[in-house]
Parts: structure tokens; C-alpha cells; sequence
């Protein structure tokens, strides 16, 4: 009973750190009634077996079947919704009286990022010991893969939603945008580097550079380019915008979400 | 599952034996990082065109009229702002005049945030007048460069 409650109290904690910058933004509040209720929904409905897969790699305590996913997955969710619900109230975002259209909307879509704070407040707010052997045995190829969708879905729903994303995106001309992609790609480069010298069992030593520019860097930034396009169709930002412009906003936006699926091999 | 179970063995494979990481890696790992690299390069192909057969950069705004209702007493012209250059446009000033017999009768404004190039926006004008027995004009006014 105890160590459910200090699980609990961790996932609160994870969903506050996590979640903190995106209730204290506005456009977030917007968002929760201006945007599409299916795409709202069908973001809710794909975060469910984000969480569970998540739930696999770092979760309120050591997992061996995948109904404990599940159940964790649920838990973090609920957290995440309440810990937004609560923070939102208290800031005076949501107050009876609102239209409960308006109120489910701003909560939902705060419960996204708290949920995977939730998720993750085990592991980065200590408790995570069982977590470096059972993350050894399950890191595979396809679980790297997710785990860079996951970190670049987090950083760029930090930043997806301000109008700063598309106001950068109208500062620059098209030599800016090509300069910002050869910029992501190093960084994230540098940073499969930096895994590789933490002994990651993904790149034994002499493995060619080009080997892992290939597999790793190309394949994470690939990754962190969909996933910001997926997040600003979501948020409605790509209307009636042409297709270079949506480039241009996602390379933008592409630029967090690429630092985050690469960091989010270190941390998650 | 099945997947991961072969690069969970294929991983040991090459833990176990030889140390030349480029025939331990899977070919499954090979074909997503081509299919990537095909996307990443696509996307720069695509944006290096634009950089280059941009000329001028100077946003063309024009408006154009989708419908009108009346809704709670008042007429609502709602339009869409097109802007076919290649700058985006910001605070773009609408203006819409409801004219009879050449005089301007009724006059209503909007700032749109932006107009992005090549996109458009959507916004609307009220009118207390049924535009139906008016010429309604409506045309962007100026714009800030973002």
C-alpha cells in the first residue's frame, strides 16, 4: 500500500514537471475547444497504445505481462488527466459554468503529455533500479524506433501549439530551412554518438559512420519529421497552408522533435 | 513480435561473433534507413526547388467571397484571402464595402493574422445591410511583413 501511494505521488510529480510548460500555455487552453473533435479523439485513441508500449520500457514498476502494461498505461492516463484537470482549475482556466465541451477539451489534450510525465516520473524521479536491466534485455531495433517517436512527440508537443512555430517558419526563407535540416541531422548525429560511447549494444565499436548516420540519425530525424507533421494536422496548423509552407513549419517544428527523439534515447 | 524476436537473435548473433558491425546489421534495419533517407532527401529536393525558382518576394493578396447568411440580425460575408507570392503577409487589413449607385453605404473591416504564401485564410465580415441589394466589394487594405 505504501509503495502504491509513493508510485502514485511519483506519477503526480512526473505529470507536473512534464506537463507544467504546456497548461501554463495559452494556446493550449485554445486548443482545447478549437480543436477538430476527431483529430482530438483519434489522438487520445493513438496515445493508449503509445502509453502501454511506454509502460514496457519505464512504468510505475517492473512489468512482465502485458496486462501490467495496460493497467499502467490506465493509471497514467487518469493522472495525467487529473493532474491537468487540477492545475487548470486552480489557474482559473476552467470554471464551472464553462460549456463541459470546453472543459473535456482542455483537459484532454493536457493529458497527453502529463500521461507520458506520469509514465516517466518513476524512472526520472528515482525508483527506476529495475528499469537498466529489464531496458537491456527488451532494447531492439523497433523498440529504439518508438522510443525516438516518443521523444520527439514530448518535445514537440512542448512547442507545436505556439504561433511562434509558424511565425519562424515565415522568418525564414527556404536556404534558412535547408540549413536548420543539416543542423537537426548533426545534432542528432552527435548524440548517437554519445549513446554509442555510453556502450550501447546497438553500435559494437567499428561499426562504419555511415552505418549509423543511416539506421539511427536518418531514420530518428525521418521520424521526428512525421511525427511534427502529425502533431500539426492535429492542432489544425497546416490549413489551408500550400505544401511548401507545411514543409517549412515542419521542418521547424522538426528541429525540437528531432533533439527530442534523440535525447529521449538517454533518458527514457 | 516476430520481428523483434529476429533482431533480438540476430542482436546476439553479432555480440557473440564477429566484431564488423556492418554485416551485423539487419536488413530490415537497411530498409527503413533507405526509405528514410528516400523521405529526408525528398523533402530537401523539394525545398531546394522552391529556394531556387523563387523570384520575387512579395506577397499577392487577393479576396474572394464564399458566401453570405444572415445570422443573429446581421449579414455575415465570410471570404477567403489568397495569397499566391512567395512571402507570407501579416495583419492583413480586409476591408468590405457595401456600395449603391457609387456611394459607399456601409463600410466593414478585419485583421487576419497571417496569410501564409501560397495559402490561404478564412475570415468574415458583418454588414447590419443585406449585401444582396448592394455591390459588395471586398479587398486587402495592407499587410506587415511578418
Amino acid at each position: 500500500m505504501g509503495k502504491l501511494v509513493e508510485a502514485l505521488a511519483r506519477g503526480f510529480g512526473g505529470a507536473l514537471i512534464f506537463g507544467l510548460p504546456m497548461l501554463m500555455t495559452m494556446e493550449m487552453w485554445w486548443l482545447g475547444f478549437s480543436i477538430d473533435r476527431l483529430r482530438l479523439a483519434l489522438l487520445l485513441a493513438l496515445h493508449i497504445p503509445l502509453l502501454v508500449l511506454l509502460s514496457r520500457h519505464s512504468g510505475f514498476e517492473r512489468t512482465y505481462r502485458w496486462r501490467d502494461d495496460m493497467r499502467d498505461a490506465a493509471v497514467a492516463y487518469l493522472i495525467g488527466a487529473l493532474a491537468g484537470g487540477v492545475i487548470l482549475a486552480v489557474f482559473g482556466i476552467i470554471k464551472a459554468g464553462m460549456p463541459l465541451d470546453e472543459i473535456i477539451g482542455k483537459i484532454a489534450i493536457q493529458a497527453v503529455p502529463g500521461s507520458i510525465g506520469a509514465l516517466l516520473g518513476r524512472s526520472q524521479l528515482g525508483g527506476g533500479k529495475s528499469k537498466a536491466s529489464q531496458k537491456s534485455q527488451g532494447a531492439n531495433y523497433a523498440s529504439e524506433l518508438f522510443l525516438m517517436a516518443v521523444g520527439a512527440l514530448f518535445l514537440g508537443l512542448n512547442v507545436a501549439p505556439t504561433e511562434e512555430m509558424v511565425l519562424i517558419s515565415y522568418k525564414m526563407t527556404q536556404w534558412h530551412a535547408l540549413a536548420l535540416i543539416v543542423l537537426s541531422i548533426l545534432l542528432m548525429h552527435a548524440f548517437v554518438y554519445a549513446v554509442e560511447f555510453k556502450g550501447e549494444e546497438q553500435l559494437p565499436p567499428g561499426t562504419p559512420w555511415w552505418s549509423a548516420l543511416l539506421r539511427f540519425t536518418v531514420v530518428g530525424y525521418a521520424i521526428a519529421i512525421l511525427v511534427s507533421l502529425y502533431v500539426l494536422w492535429t492542432f489544425g496548423r497546416t490549413e489551408g497552408l500550400g505544401t511548401a509552407q507545411v514543409l517549412m513549419v515542419v521542418v521547424v517544428l522538426g528541429f525540437p522533435a528531432a533533439l527530442g527523439a534523440a535525447a529521449a534515447r538517454l533518458i527514457l | 513480435m516476430d520481428r523483434s524476436k529476429r533482431n533480438q537473435a540476430s542482436k546476439t548473433e553479432r555480440r557473440g561473433g564477429s566484431m564488423d558491425g556492418k554485416a551485423g546489421a539487419p536488413l530490415s534495419e537497411w530498409v527503413i534507413g533507405v526509405v528514410a533517407a528516400l523521405l529526408v532527401l525528398g523533402m530537401v529536393g523539394y525545398i531546394l526547388y522552391e529556394a531556387l525558382s523563387a523570384t520575387e518576394s512579395t506577397p499577392e493578396l487577393a479576396i474572394s467571397v464564399s458566401d453570405v447568411e444572415e445570422i443573429a440580425g446581421r449579414y455575415t460575408v465570410r471570404f477567403r484571402a489568397i495569397n499566391t507570392g512567395d512571402a507570407a503577409a501579416a495583419a492583413v487589413q480586409v476591408e468590405g464595402h457595401l456600395g449603391f449607385g457609387g456611394e459607399t453605404v456601409e463600410t466593414s473591416e478585419v485583421t487576419l493574422d497571417y496569410v501564409p504564401a501560397h495559402s490561404e485564410r478564412e475570415g468574415a465580415l458583418l454588414f447590419t445591410r443585406d449585401p444582396a441589394g448592394y455591390e459588395l466589394e471586398l479587398e486587402p487594405r495592407g499587410y506587415q511583413m511578418p
